[in-house]
């Protein structure tokens, strides 16, 4: 890493200098780009949960029987096989996966005060399209709305301010993975080296032009032909620190077999041989459980279960290595789950969600208490209790020192800290950072159509509607559009309330419209189908002529 | 979003300096109609195909420039597009019929289908591909399935027979009316799958569509070009229309409207009222709403809608950099496009024939897609239609199954440090899998075969965005003598597998060298 570089550009350090003094300083924000700092060797670790993990069976909320009745009739984790670890007020436990792998796992990081749990977290308005919410976490942007293009990544307009700079040593992130992440792409460049295997990406290094060219022209086949030649010097230079780090570096932990664990063998050993990457990110895909996802040992708990064997020996590993001041963990995934399960045993997409953050610097708390408490910001999905962003700005701010304008500059905006005091352990309370998202109250007044609870409540958006009405011989069709699967049950009431039979008995249906023909039991006049959607009543008046 | 300090680079001081780059090539979209040359022809061709025949080519030099484009779009029309191997008029049952279990085996044993014929498709259209190197056909068809973008395994996959069904559309409209192809796109039946068409009735409007129509298909993204409310309303003006590949409902495969789902409220799309005052009919529906919408856009929205797509074209056949839409020619196009009643066909004609495309600082200019890259070469070393389809996706450019409804990015995406070493590897086990004799002997039918120094620019002719100076030539040169001296050339060609030892050396060096990777 060109340390001069990030000396020169990210201004105040950690500890006494603070980020409070940022705020005091009289002078042009351009000019606190060029502080002298402390020397900052921190490294963040991303691990990406591609699928959209579902934050609901991860940390339990154990002690609400909506959690079992409601939400989660088959797909719960029984409350006796989960594991109570935080204050038993918050009701909250873990799965039982996440006690598997060394010193118990990502418990064990827990009771070792090396893991923070942040409950909730989300944005506004949130895009249930994977592609889509992938974009919105690593862009770091949340677009004012579904067509505003989102062409770089957060770290990758991060390491822009070293874009004219000679290549460092080592490159600035590592993805391990076979595809680019937008999280790394910058306005021209990425900030990422893709590395599957450092032996490979050393023959390959080899394999590739490696000389810089000069075309002595100025045209646009020449920055074509630059572009595709730096990106050939990029693998040739990097490939040769990357595979220098890897025969120098060790591990010394025991790691699960497994994809993540292998992955994050690599990026311990790799920081234990002395590369200098500020980020590294792994990841683990399947978290899209549609179907099948499985309680007490099913799908999701074999991901849980991967995830925590991978982390503790990471921790463990860089521990013993003793690097473990200078690293810090997240994880991240594009949205969580929904509450209700699936008619196919799954979950469908859904927004906020829990993540974590683990190493020795990590404030070791539980944040946000127990997604039981987050009302529904729609019929069926949850508010959000604190903005990703924040998460991103404190790890530019305390973990690499950024200087604030450029945290600014990087997220479009400044950001509440975690509960007022972030994550980090030595991350400074900041008056100047805006209020925290404000969480709607569950609205509990049963007649009230905002709460999607009440019987009476008509707001959900499935919609029922009857033809021809009326009716001149009692037979109609009911078309029904689903947004969610739900049992749909239709009895006819008459307009005085008496009940004349039922017309469809108790079936799930899956999202989507139908045209159910039916016909009316009874006379002319007003007839009333009320039609039971899961725990949702509608009523739809048909005419009989 | 600007970051940190903007210095000036070395570059972009003189960029200032001497004024952009781009104003390097003439802006004229004048016809170009000098004789073509060699380089010409080969220019073209490798604009205009996947593959590029050589033999063609030749036939070529000499010819005006808008004659062979009036060829290859005719040559269009003849090339033999057969059925794919599997039943295009399957249908199949709704599982959603059915209960508990049942309804899980119907649904994977239809997702099995979709997926298994989806796979024959795409190779059916990679063969296609593979088969036209006289005509536009299957780069103007792709770029329409670039354009109106299409998953088929973008949430729940689309069945084959209406990917089929839709590539058949490109292909029968090719370089007709745009407006035309707005108003069959919207009811085509895999579009109205995927981006939820069918959904849209009167009580629940579903917006995917009229936006990614606006947004994505026609008048593009941009400050004030439409609002959310023109989104709304023109949903409300789509509503009615259902494609079926369930074998329960009728009309299968035959996109139908359904008066009763059809909203008759008053609608206003960019100031203009829809008014529903006829009677609701599939027929009158058809015209009263979606022709009626598509004129609308057409007319509000003209200069719009020129621009977005004259720099779809720009970035299609001339230079593929991220959208300049105030690019003079770009303008200039997208003024004939607009007086030529969006005309698709005079348009690309324009282009294709123009001063501009031809300017020599327009040359290689594009980063070959992986398409391009890998049909290229399997032209003349043949690479089988599975390990093709699997190396696309490798790649991240699998036909039917772009990333996304936005397509796939393209320019410098195709290029990084994974695809990078990739293609080296990929087109190294190519060369490395044909035999000695067989290179040798393809090696053997170009022109400076006899001489060291030729040869290698011939390769360079076929295979390079830019036949490049003498020093960097060389390089392939030494490759392919491997330390003998030049003049001994001739003798070792005279063994086919010595020469193809040698030539396999030479395209290895090739495969390291970025003028390989542009076209």
């Amino acid at each position: 890493m060109d340390r001069r570089s990030f000396i020169k550009n990210t201004s105040v350090g950690l500890g006494a200098v603070g980020q409070l003094k940022m705020g005091k300083m009289n002078v042009s924000a351009f000019d606190s780009l060029y502080q002298a700092a402390e020397e900052n060797d921190n490294i963040l670790v991303i691990v990406q949960l591609f699928g959209g993990n579902d934050g609901i069976n991860t940390i339990i909320p154990h002690e609400w029987p909506d959690y079992y009745d409601r939400f989660r009739p088959r797909l719960h984790i029984p409350s006796e096989a989960s594991i109570g670890f935080a204050d038993p007020k918050l009701g909250i436990a873990m799965h039982p996966s996440l006690t598997n792998g060394v010193n118990e796992g990502m418990l064990g990081l827990y009771k070792r005060n090396k893991l923070s749990v942040i409950q909730g977290v989300g944005y506004q308005n949130p895009n249930l399209s994977h592609f889509r919410s992938t974009d919105i976490w690593f862009s770091g942007i949340v677009p004012y709305n579904d067509g505003q293009s989102l062409p770089t990544g957060w770290l990758g307009r991060y390491f822009d301010q070293y874009q004219n700079k000679e290549l460092p040593d080592s490159p600035y992130c590592i993805h391990v993975g076979e595809s680019p992440l937008l999280l790394f792409q910058g306005e021209n460049k990425e900030s990422a080296i893709l590395l599957e295997d450092p032996a490979e990406l050393y023959e390959q290094g080899k394999s590739v032009e490696s000389d810089k060219i000069d075309l002595g022209e100025q045209s646009l086949f020449s920055d074509e032909f630059d572009y595709i030649n730096d990106v050939g010097i990029r693998i040739n230079h990097f490939s040769e620190s990357i595979k220098t780090a890897f025969d120098k570096g060790k591990n010394i932990e025991n790691y699960q077999e497994d994809n993540l664990s292998n992955q994050m063998k690599l990026v311990a050993r790799l920081i234990n041989g002395g590369l200098k990457t500020k980020v590294y990110s792994v990841s683990l895909g399947g978290f899209d459980t549609h179907s099948g996802q499985g309680a007490l040992g099913g799908v999701h708990s074999q991901l849980l279960y991967q995830l925590s064997a991978a982390i503790s020996s990471f921790q463990s590993d860089i521990e013993k290595l003793g690097h473990s001041k200078n690293v810090v963990g997240i994880t991240v995934s594009e949205f969580g789950r929904r509450p209700y399960e699936n008619a196919s045993a799954g979950t469908d997409h859904g927004t906020a969600n829990v993540m974590f953050a683990f190493g020795d610097e990590v404030r070791p708390e539980v944040f946000g208490s127990n997604v039981a408490f987050l009302p529904f910001f729609d019929a069926e999905n949850l508010a959000f209790r604190y903005d990703f962003r924040s998460i991103y700005q404190e790890i530019m701010r305390t973990w690499f020192g950024a200087s604030s304008f450029l945290s600014e500059q990087v997220l479009g905006g400044k950001f509440a800290l975690i509960d007022k005091k972030g994550f980090l352990k030595s991350t400074e309370e900041d008056a100047s950072l805006p209020a925290e998202p404000v969480v709607p109250e569950i609205n509990q007044d049963p007649k009230s159509p905002n709460n999607p609870y009440s019987p009476y409540s008509v707001t959900e958006q499935d919609k029922f509607t009857a033809f021809p009405n009326p009716t001149p011989d009692g037979k109609f069709v009911l078309s029904m559009i689903l947004y969610i699967e739900v049992d749909i049950q239709i009895q006819q009431v008459d307009f005085k309330g008496r009940e004349l039979g039922t017309l469809m008995k108790r079936k799930s249906y899956r999202p989507g419209s139908y045209f159910i023909p039916m016909e009316l039991k009874g006379g002319s006049g007003l007839h009333i189908l009320h039609i039971s959607a899961g725990h949702r009543n509608h009523y739809v008046k048909v005419i009989k002529v | 979003m600007p970051v940190a300090s903007k210095t000036l680079n070395r570059r972009s001081f003189f960029e200032n300096l001497l004024g952009s780059s781009n104003e390097l090539a003439i802006n004229s979209l004048e016809e170009h109609t000098t004789p073509l040359t060699k380089e010409d022809a080969f220019h073209l061709l490798k604009r205009c195909c996947f593959s590029v025949d050589l033999a063609y080519a030749k036939t070529l030099v000499g010819r005006k420039a808008k004659d062979v484009i009036n060829e290859l779009i005719t040559n269009a029309g003849s090339l033999k597009v057969g059925l794919p191997p599997f039943d295009v008029n399957q249908s199949f049952r709704n599982p959603n019929l059915l209960g508990g279990v049942d309804y899980q085996l119907e649904r994977n044993k239809n997702l099995e289908f979709h997926f298994a014929q989806n796979k024959l498709l795409i190779e059916w259209w990679l063969d296609l591909m593979k088969a036209d190197k006289r005509s536009l056909s299957e780069k103007i068809t792709f770029l329409w399935h670039s354009h109106f973008t299409t998953q088929y395994d973008g949430g729940e996959p689309i069945p084959a027979q209406w990917m089929y069904r839709q590539n058949i559309l490109f292909r029968n409209k090719f370089l007709g009316s745009f407006k035309s192809f707005l108003e069959s796109i919207t009811i085509d039946g895999a579009m109205l799958l995927y981006l939820n068409g069918s959904e849209n009735i009167k009580d629940a409007p579903n917006e995917n569509y009229a936006r990614e129509l606006l947004e994505l298909y026609s008048v593009g993204i941009g400050d004030g070009h439409y609002t959310e409310d023109d989104i709304r309303e023109a949903a409300k003006v789509l509503t009615g229309w259902r494609a079926t590949h369930w074998v329960e409902e009728k009309e299968v495969y035959q996109p139908y409207f359904r008066p009763n789902q059809y909203s008759t409220d008053e609608k206003t799309v960019f100031d203009t009222l829809f008014k529903v005052d006829y009677e609701v009919n599939q027929q009158n529906a058809y015209k009263n709403a979606i022709q009626r919408l598509m004129e609308v856009i057409l007319e509000k929205k003209g200069t719009e809608v020129s621009v977005f797509m004259a720099n779809k074209f720009y970035r299609y056949f001339v230079y593929s950099k991220t959208d300049n839409f105030d690019h003079p020619m770009v303008q200039e196009l997208a003024k004939h496009f607009k007086n030529n009643g969006y005309d698709t066909k005079s348009t690309i004609v324009k282009l294709l024939t123009s001063k501009h495309f031809f300017d020599p600082n327009n040359r290689g200019v594009m980063i070959k897609s992986p398409l391009d890259s890998l049909l290229g070469f399997s032209n003349h070393f043949e690479i089988d239609t599975q390990t093709l389809r699997k190396a696309l996706i490798d790649f991240g450019q699998e036909p039917l199954n772009p990333p996304n409804v936005s397509g796939w990015k393209g320019y410098r995406q195709w290029i990084n440090t994974k695809t990078l070493p990739l293609f080296i590897d990929t087109f190294t086990n190519i060369i490395n899998a044909k035999s000695d004799v067989e290179v040798g002997s393809w090696a053997a039918k170009l022109d400076g075969f006899n001489d060291s120094y030729k040869i290698v620019e011939d390769l360079a002719v076929l295979f390079f965005g830019r036949v490049p100076k003498e020093s960097r030539l060389k390089k392939v040169e030494n490759a392919l003598l491997g330390g003998a001296p030049y003049y001994e050339w001739p003798e070792i060609a005279q063994n086919q597998a010595n020469a193809g030892i040698r030539v396999k050396a030479a395209f290895k060096e090739m495969f390291r060298m970025p003028e390989f990777y542009l076209a």
